[in-house]
């Protein structure tokens, strides 16, 4: 492959894999993303002679600033500063992806992949970025070597000019030898990254933590809700909670049909629930574990589940769900516990921020049929609240219920009433209403609906005949996932049901007929992919995202058990149950605390690490000259370095073989602008380092001064 | 006695321009990491360290195994750049060696660097740097630095070999100088050599002197013998002529360093002026005031001559001697 054309792939898929990164986020609209490929792609053919003309560099140079004062406009009339910021890191790629031509360009577009690479680390945790950062581990040796190697060329030989271009166009440097050697660096390059991932003391302090995870919106748990969200993410796939029941069959069934209560909603309008905002209290708890109901006992049935950031910090616990385990966040070596609140409705939302996956454990009584809550005075009317020119939904419902004695055979009976007597049919078809009210069209015209119908319709069916009833949104069936062994709750597993308050106890009833509430288990090799992805995902925010410091130190001990068992400390090692992996460590006191002062005493170490080295460095100069300098001379060779720096800038550098003096005097012989003040530099130096004269601080900024004004004094054009 | 010696070189590395660059990117990562605790940035930290570290072990890769040769040209001239080549074995097996620099070091200064993109494995690359000096005489060679950027050209990394060795810098030739007429010389002053820089070959040939031409060169002799072998040519004439140069430095000068100025163009003149005659056949002897050059045939190259003015030195003349008091001694 050419050279040239070896360096323009590599950087376009570097260049890619960089603006992927930022693509993660949700700051671009999908219109603004768009804009952005047709840029990268139409750069791709930014070739000279175009790149040569003047016009389009200028072009270019002037986009960049109207393009940041667009933003910082943008910013002031209260634009996210996150999304501003990221819009403009993306321009300026794609304006060097269209104006490369020196290795100097390139370098360019290395630094801002880089930076981009990190900007997507506070833009999406998940296996998305997984995925970006692995290209990088494989793209960034190539393009590194290559670039490097471009400069060297031109190092060589000069830019533009015809033995570079020669260069340019061989095939003897970007060799699929090269290629192959490249790639194998990613090896050993994933492994060291790896290491030192794992290695490295999490003494994160947590501050400016998660300034953009993303959360998905899933309809239904808000704080109100319209007749038909449901039915839009029917047929969503994208797995939004894992569940994994601690005791189940072997082997495991395709699919369980766990009811995962999110929410209520007690008051109905219109087609619309709500939920009256209320002051929940925070639920006890000790260390981790919360007590919903009582605390958790040896028969309950425990359920871990994983779930995925969501806009609203809903916990979803399975029905019957008496106790919680949370696992508290690890910031700066200690726990900082979640507060868990409780509002009226058993409404469990969970306080803090989440960078990936909550990961929490729920205990489940086998034995409950339904469960008791307190409702405030003041909110127990809104739960027996129908709305007005409802008459007929009354009527339907005594008809329905009329010849039930007691509540529980009420309920029943328009559950039953709804899931198959009443010739209902499940349908994700929105019902055309024609301005008139979705329940009546739903129950008396179309019959025909989702979840969400049907259980708002046994809410109001059951307050007509006066039992507080409540809307309730969760997630019903979940199917397995061997590559992770876990069951999945994909967004289309959203659902709607019905809570009866009956003597005392809020009952569930589910009124949507049974081909609304079972799904097929979904097959083919599209679905083990995705199973396959979002077990990968599992593990990535479980070993990567969700890593720290308690992970460590059991790491360690595990490694020390190990360690010890191997040099036939077995017994010993059984014998310690502390070494052992198990729950009973996982709260095991940290032994490594850091906080501000660890902080200081770290950036002081490397401050003083920094000055040593400088310190030595100077030292190694002057033994170097052959003698220990005293202030003046070291001063005055200082001086001397800076003046070659100017000079060499100038393009007068002093030949090896030339002194200091002959130099000065035969740029006064061929004149130099600044012949006067190399001089004056000169004569200072040679009367410090080798005379007796000294050279105080004032005078060497003076002429230090004056070594640095050479450079711009040597390329002023001479006045007239 | 050292039992254990180590088997390479040491090496020496420094962080270039963009390796400050990127350590101080890994820096501010590392501190964001620490701040946010977010693990990704920890992910890109190990990421960024061990670029570093890859790039620190494949340097010394790309320097191991490898022999430097310098490869010093026929002549060199003050004041007229030249090229000085340098051959880079790659004894590697398996490995190219990729952009290696290698720095001569010439009177104790360094020279430009001499490049090589890539030296594939079990070749030799040859390259060269630009050679310029305004002195003549014996430079003095000294170590070679041996460097690489690669593979991403953040970390500098190299050894130092000493590779001692001395070329002797001709006198600088001027652009045009007189050269008078000369004589053919009678009797015993006539040059003895037959041969030179003439039109006619002479029908002899004789063994390859530094400095021939290599249009002189007789191949079917050379093949047959397996060694260079040149044509003598027939003289045009048996002239001869002896330049001279004053190189007595008298013992207190008025301006020493205006007649060592004076000195060095008298001795480019005189150079110049030996390789013009025995282009034209004369024969040439140069004369200092305390030595004299070998007799230089004409029509052979002016080496001897020109080696002999570029080693030549001023001479102080000596004070002449007082005459001892002698003390008498008192009665």
């Amino acid at each position: 492959m050419r050279f040239a054309f070896a360096h323009k792939l590599v950087t376009y898929l570097f260049a890619g894999l960089g603006l992927t990164a930022l693509l993660l986020g949700t700051t671009f609209s999908p219109i603004e993303s768009l804009l952005l490929v047709a840029a990268f792609v139409a750069s791709w053919f930014a070739e000279p002679p175009l790149l040569d003309r003047p016009g389009y560099s200028r072009f270019w140079n002037v986009a960049a600033v109207v393009f940041l004062l667009i933003q910082i406009g943008r910013a002031i009339s209260g634009e996210a500063m996150l999304s501003v910021g990221v819009q403009y890191a993306a321009f300026l790629q794609i304006s060097r992806l269209s104006h490369r031509k020196t290795a100097a360009d390139y370098q360019q577009i290395v630094i801002l992949g880089f930076l981009h690479l990190i900007a997507g680390t506070v833009l999406s945790a998940g296996l998305d970025y997984a995925v970006v950062f692995f290209g990088f581990v494989v793209v960034m040796p190539w393009m590194l070597a290559l670039t490097h190697l471009r400069k060297e060329l031109e190092t060589q030989h000069g830019a533009d000019t015809p033995m570079l271009r020669g260069e340019l166009e061989s095939r003897e440097l970007a060799t699929p030898a090269f290629f192959g050697g490249t790639t194998l660096l990613a090896i050993p390059l994933f492994m060291l990254t790896a290491a030192m991932f794992f290695a490295f003391p999490r003494v994160g302090f947590g501050f400016l933590s998660n300034l953009g995870t993303r959360t998905q919106s899933v309809a239904g748990f808000g704080d109100d809700v319209e007749l038909g969200g449901f039915g839009a993410i029917r047929d969503d796939p994208t797995v939004v909670m894992r569940v994994k029941p601690k005791t189940r069959p072997t082997p495991p069934p395709q699919s369980i049909a766990v009811r995962l209560r999110g929410t209520s909603f007690d008051r109905y309008s219109e087609g619309r629930w709500s939920r009256t905002q209320a002051t929940g209290t925070e639920l006890r708890h000790l260390q981790d574990q919360y007590v919903v109901f009582r605390p958790p006992e040896p028969e309950d049935q425990e359920y871990e589940i994983i779930l995925d950031p969501m806009q609203e910090a809903v916990l979803f616990l399975p029905d019957g769900t008496v106790a919680l385990r949370v696992p508290p966040t690890v910031r700066a070596g200690r726990d900082r516990y979640r507060r868990i609140m409780q509002a009226p409705g058993l409404d469990i939302r969970y306080g803090g921020r989440v960078e990936g996956p909550l990961t929490y454990k729920a205990f489940v009584t086998p034995k409950q049929r339904g469960f008791p809550e307190r409702i405030p005075r003041r909110l127990r009317k809104h739960y027996v609240e129908v709305p007005a020119d409802y008459e007929r939904v009354a009527a339907l419902a005594k008809r329905v219920a009329g010849g039930a004695s007691n509540p529980y055979a009420q309920a029943q009976l328009v559950e039953r009433y709804l899931r198959g007597g009443g010739n209902f049919r499940y349908t994700l078809e929105q019902p055309d209403t024609e301005g008139k009210d979705p329940l009546h069209v739903f129950l008396f015209e179309a019959k025909a609906g989702h979840c969400e119908y049907f259980s708002t319709a046994m809410a109001i069916m059951m307050r007509s005949l006066g039992l507080p009833a409540r809307n309730v949104t969760g997630f019903l069936g979940a199917d397995y996932n061997p590559y992770g062994d876990y069951y999945a709750v994909r967004n289309g597993n959203a659902h709607s049901w019905v809570e009866v308050l009956i003597d005392g106890r809020w009952i569930t009833f589910d009124p949507t007929p049974a081909s609304g509430q079972v799904f097929a288990s979904p097959s083919g090799l599209a679905v083990k992919l995705r199973q396959m992805m979002d077990a990968m995902r599992v593990r990535w925010a479980d070993y990567i995202v969700e890593y720290n410091i308690r992970d460590q130190v059991k790491a360690l001990r595990g490694f020390a058990a190990w360690y010890r068992s191997l040099r036939g400390g077995r017994r010993s090692a059984e014998s310690n149950p502390g070494d052992g992996s198990g729950d009973e460590q996982d709260f095991a006191p940290i032994p490594f605390r850091p906080d501000w002062r660890w902080f200081v005493a770290i950036m002081s170490t490397f401050g003083v690490g920094v000055l040593f080295v400088r310190w030595r460095r100077k030292r190694r100069r002057q033994t170097r000259a052959g003698r220990q300098l005293d202030p003046d001379r070291d001063r005055a060779v200082r001086l001397y370095l800076s003046l070659e720096n100017s000079l060499r800038s100038a393009g007068h550098a002093r030949p090896p073989d030339v002194t200091p003096i002959e130099h000065a005097k035969e740029l006064g012989r061929s004149g130099f602008p600044a012949a006067d003040e190399v001089r004056e530099v000169t004569d200072a130096y040679l009367a410090a380092r080798f005379g007796e004269d000294g050279l105080p601080l004032q005078d060497y900024h003076r002429l230090r001064h004056v070594s640095r004004s050479i450079r711009a004094k040597a390329k002023r054009p001479p006045t007239a | 006695m050292r039992i254990f010696r180590p088997r390479r070189r040491r090496r020496k590395f420094r962080l270039t321009r963009e390796g400050r660059a990127f350590l101080f990117v890994t820096l501010g990562v590392g501190l964001a990491a620490v701040n946010t605790a977010n693990n990704l940035l920890y992910l890109v930290l190990g990421l960024l360290l061990s670029l570093l570290l890859v790039s620190g072990v494949l340097s010394d890769l790309a320097l191991w195994k490898l022999q430097i040769k310098r490869k010093l040209p026929a002549r060199l001239f003050a004041g007229r750049r030249s090229l000085m080549d340098v051959a880079l074995v790659n004894e590697k097996r398996w490995l190219s060696s990729v952009s290696i620099e290698t720095i001569d070091e010439v009177d104790g200064v360094d020279t430009e660097p001499a490049r090589f993109v890539r030296v594939p494995p079990g070749e030799t690359g040859v390259a060269s740097y630009r050679f310029e000096t305004r002195r003549r005489g014996i430079v003095e060679l000294g170590t070679m630095r041996v460097l690489t950027r690669y593979p991403f050209g953040l970390i500098e990394k190299g050894y130092t070999t000493y590779l001692p060795d001395e070329v002797i810098v001709y006198p600088q030739l001027l652009d045009h100088v007189t050269t008078p007429a000369t004589r053919p010389m009678q009797g015993d002053a006539a040059p003895t050599h037959q041969t030179g820089r003439g039109s006619e070959f002479a029908g002899s040939v004789r063994f390859y002197r530094e400095g021939d031409e290599a249009r002189d060169i007789h191949w079917k002799r050379t093949a047959s013998r397996g060694e260079l072998v040149v044509r003598e040519h027939e003289q045009d004439s048996n002239a001869l002529v002896t330049l001279t140069v004053n190189n007595l430095l008298a013992v207190t000068p008025d301006d020493e360093a205006a007649w060592l100025e004076g000195f060095e163009v008298s001795i480019s003149e005189v150079a110049t002026a030996a390789a013009a005659y025995l282009m034209q056949g004369v024969s040439v002897q140069v004369q200092s005031n305390d030595s004299v050059s070998p007799l230089v045939a004409g029509g052979t190259p002016p080496d001897p001559i020109w080696r002999f003015l570029a080693l030549l030195k001023p001479c102080r003349a000596e004070a002449p001697r007082r005459g001892r008091k002698h003390k008498r001694r008192a009665a």
